[in-house]
């Protein structure tokens, strides 16, 4: 583990702040006593600041009956603390101004706000108050539950939805990330009050969570206003399980031999294909290579699958391929929204890409331009303060280290059409399918 | 229409956004060219990446009946080739930069941007104006393209929320165009032909309906000088924008119901609203966010959190040329939307008796600004602010918006709620599931 000593905040405290430039340095980093992790970045930024915590409470380290909780969870500590109640609590959130952007993901559960820098501490003392203090009130939870299901059972109505859980659930038959981040009807209708009192009481606690700070405040001034706003979190370890979770899911989430079906129908005008294959963790050496795999495969409109899927046989609207950065083994997962009439002709060609992919390296042109590609989103997204904030604190709750931030631009450069191939002949082999959509006529 | 919701807020805040001794004031220029092209470039200093966003004036709007779609059809058209560059190359032009494209249709406008690194400033342009400008139209990509776009309207029929919108348009109006879906319906899709494309490529894409903005870390002066050697030379006459015809006031409830292969219910309300010339608006868009933005929403609060008759709320009220609608929608697990509909004209006769409180109106003022200062401070946002508000009103507007969104008084919330929220007189439509539970 890389951390800069309490003493640094000192030192930074006493060097000049850096000068607002373009080339900005990395964040600040410090890991305080209590075991919160805290980054701070010093940017001009129209006089905004942006503070994200994140806190390492999501799908992954959910028991096998709670499916749900995460969000439920966060959902339920918005609606009032010990010392206000929901319409005081919904009213100061707002009176913030850029309202709070609370998401849940696989690995991680994101607390965002934008505000004027001269808003900051009022901010941060209200973010420190939701999560520290909830008062979860049991008609809170029953509001919450219904919100829930009735957003559950919205996503099952949507065939694109329907077909990426579909896929997913395949994949990971024991590990954790089958469950669907909103849960299921049966488990989000049973979760109980003490369920997610304990669940907040063993995740929200200070080393689960990284707290990151961005804008138009000094980093030694920032550390110091979180410091003191986040002084009430719990200090206790993560459970065993959780801990364990990182050397054992490699056997919970192994790597299949052979390729899996489901097909589901809907009455709707369309269908969606979606095709995922196991990939990697984000801190694996192979990371960056699937990374340009998957952008050559699907990223973007110059991408195989858009070209072949849409340009060229006109079988589709949207269709594409992802490869997130996730603490456990993602996956790659190419979706596809069609005519129904076409499934099988829109899944023919997708697999027929992949196949080409592991067949032969592709051209040199076309891994630079996926290398360009992934790191100009890179920088394109850290236009926007909120996820300048997040991402070093992300890879830093994932276990890369807050430094990939900086370094992911230089690791996928160095991505050649080689590795590429590797990685889809390794990767790429057996994939789960689920086709969500109206019979065929 | 790949993003499909019309623009709700739109201003830009000159100076106003910018602390002090923060970064310096960006440079706003200003110029129509020659042939009759707007260029409009802002400045932000110390932005990594730059946004050029071409705004042409035409939308679905601007279509007659049987071309309805037209518009949208070109879009997707516009980045398919030109006499210099086949298919797949504005998108591997893009993404060899190391960024990204993009363009949507609504009622009043169609635009094109890209978004790249601030290096490649000259390169996404020049991508930009051949599109524009030179158009292809190969009569093999239009067929396929036609199957992509036809897909794309199932996506839209397929999520209930954004169907239900559309579908609310088409029943609250008669004779206005915004009663048509932006996007065409499968038959007008099918049966357009490549040379009425063509024809309404050549009508409307001419250097005076454009206005091209580049926002980001690039010079303002060296931004419009790029764009005057690269459009300067763009000569085509267009055809003026038609005059829609006059909407009545609705006179009754009207209602539209669909059975589908769902599990939840979706409705959504409907009652005109003011355009974007009416000072009314500025009042309706705080009322807005006083009943559905935000967590502390007075009837995100009261309907979903207190009386429980909705578990998804949203209100809604795009900025438009013509009066669009103020939407209420929702999803309620209830099989029909009737337990909902009546809480809300509830809700609605109770704010016509005594509109807002004075800590409800400096919620949503102080709300709103916070979201227009947020979009503004990437090179996106503001190039799509100023580019909208030259297109549907002036430039003026969005210097102006939050003064005008400050000054807005609750005497003026409530007579913008009992004038356009008549409980008696508004549109309704419903998603229901084909088998009650």
């Amino acid at each position: 583990m890389r951390w800069v000593a309490l003493v640094a905040a000192v030192l930074v405290a006493l060097a000049r702040p850096a000068p607002a430039s373009q080339e900005v340095g990395e964040p600040v980093f410090w890991r305080l006593r209590s075991g919160l992790r805290v980054l701070a970045q010093e940017l001009p930024a129209a006089g905004l600041v942006a503070v994200a915590v994140l806190v390492g409470a999501a799908p992954r380290v959910e028991g096998p009956s709670q499916a749900g909780i995460s969000i439920l969870t966060r959902e339920v500590m918005l609606q009032g603390t010990t010392r206000r109640g929901g319409q005081d609590l919904a009213e100061a959130l707002d009176s913030l101004g850029a309202s709070l952007r609370a998401l849940t993901g696989p690995d991680h559960t994101e607390w965002t706000v934008l505000v004027p820098a001269e808003h900051v501490d009022q901010a941060l003392e209200l973010l420190a108050e939701v999560l520290t203090s909830p008062r979860f009130a049991p008609e809170d939870l029953e509001a919450q539950r219904r919100v829930s299901l009735v957003r559950l059972r919205q996503q099952r109505d949507q065939p694109q939805s329907r077909a990426v859980e579909l896929a997913q659930s395949l994949l990971y038959p024991y590990h954790p990330y089958r469950n669907p981040l909103l849960g299921t009807p049966e488990t989000v209708a049973r979760l109980t009050r003490e369920d997610l009192v304990r669940y907040h009481a063993t995740f929200y606690t200070a080393p689960n969570i990284v707290v990151s700070v961005a804008g138009e405040l000094p980093a030694p001034v920032a550390v110091a206003k979180v410091q003191r706003a986040f002084s009430d979190l719990r200090t206790s370890d993560l459970p065993a399980r959780v801990k364990l979770l990182d050397s054992v899911e490699g056997a919970l989430a192994h790597r299949p031999t052979r390729r899996r079906d489901v097909r589901e129908t809907q009455q709707t005008a369309g269908a969606w294909v979606a095709v995922a294959y196991l990939g990697v963790s984000v801190r694996h050496p192979d990371w960056p290579a699937l990374r340009v795999a998957a952008t050559v495969l699907g990223g973007g409109m110059a991408s195989r699958l858009f070209q072949a899927v849409r340009e060229r046989e006109g079988l589709a609207y949207a269709v594409g391929a992802g490869f997130p950065a996730q603490r456990g083994p993602a996956a790659v997962t190419l979706t596809a929204g069609v005519d129904p009439s076409t499934v099988d002709r829109a899944l023919g060609a997708m697999l027929r890409e992949v196949e080409d992919l592991r067949a032969r390296p592709p051209a040199l042109e076309e891994v630079a331009r996926a290398r360009r590609r992934v790191a100009g989103l890179h920088l394109l997204d850290h236009e926007d303060l909120r996820r300048r904030a997040f991402y070093p604190a992300w890879y830093e709750l994932v276990g890369a280290g807050y430094r990939f931030d900086r370094q992911v631009t230089e690791l996928v450069s160095r991505v050649t059409p080689a590795d590429v191939q590797r990685v889809a002949r390794r990767y790429l082999e057996h994939p789960a399918v689920a086709v969500v959509g109206p019979v065929a006529p | 229409m790949r993003r499909s919701t019309v623009l709700f807020l739109l201003a830009f805040l000159l100076g106003g956004a910018l602390g002090p001794g923060g970064a310096q004031e960006p440079v706003l220029l200003h110029e129509v060219l020659p042939n009759g092209l707007r260029v409009v470039a802002a400045e932000l200093a110390g932005s990594p990446a730059v946004t050029v966003d071409a705004w042409v004036r035409v939308g679905s709007r601007d279509e007659p009946d049987e071309l309805n779609g037209a518009a949208h059809f070109v879009e997707h058209m516009l980045f398919k080739g030109t006499r210099r560059r086949g298919p797949g190359d504005f998108a591997r032009e893009v993404e060899s930069l190391g960024g990204w494209a993009n363009a949507s249709t609504a009622w009043d406008y169609t635009h094109y941007y890209v978004v790249v690194p601030a290096g490649a400033f000259r390169e996404a342009l020049d991508i930009l104006a051949d599109a524009l400008a030179n158009a292809a139209f190969d009569p093999r990509e239009v067929e396929r393209e036609r199957t992509v776009v036809l897909q794309e309207l199932s996506l839209i029929r397929d999520t209930p929320a954004r169907y239900a919108v559309f579908k609310l348009y088409e029943t609250a109006y008669t004779v206005h165009p915004y009663r048509r879906p932006v996007g065409g319906s499968v038959e007008t899709v099918r049966r357009v032909t490549r040379d009425q494309l063509v024809g309404f490529y050549r009508a409307h894409y001419g250097p005076r309906n454009v206005t091209v903005v580049v926002a980001g870390g690039v010079p303002a002066r060296r931004a419009v000088e790029e764009a005057r050697r690269t459009l300067g030379g763009w000569r085509r006459p267009v055809v003026p924008r038609p005059v829609a015809p006059r909407e009545p006031p609705l006179d009754r409830v009207r209602r539209a119901v669909e059975l589908r292969d769902v599990q939840v219910t979706t409705f959504a309300m409907g009652w005109v609203g003011p355009d974007v010339r009416d000072e009314d608006h500025y009042a309706v868009d705080v009322l807005v966010y006083a009943l559905g933005r935000g967590r502390g929403a007075r009837w995100v609060r009261n309907l979903r959190d207190r009386r429980r008759v909705v578990q998804a709320l949203s209100v809604s009220f795009p900025t438009a040329k013509d009066p669009p609608l103020v939407v209420v929608s929702g999803a309620t697990q209830d099989p029909e939307e009737s337990r909902a509909e009546r809480a809300v004209l509830e809700e609605v006769r109770e704010l016509r008796e005594r509109g807002l409180s004075e800590d409800e109106l400096h919620r949503a003022k102080t709300l709103l600004e916070a979201e227009v200062r947020a979009e503004l401070h990437t090179s996106r946002g503001t190039a799509a602010s100023l580019g909208f508000a030259a297109t549907v009103a002036d430039l003026d507007y969005h210097g102006t918006y939050l003064d005008n969104v400050r000054a807005v008084t609750r005497d003026q919330v409530l007579q913008v709620a009992r004038r356009y929220l008549d409980p008696e007189r508004y549109a309704v439509v419903a998603v229901r599931p084909r088998r009650n539970p």
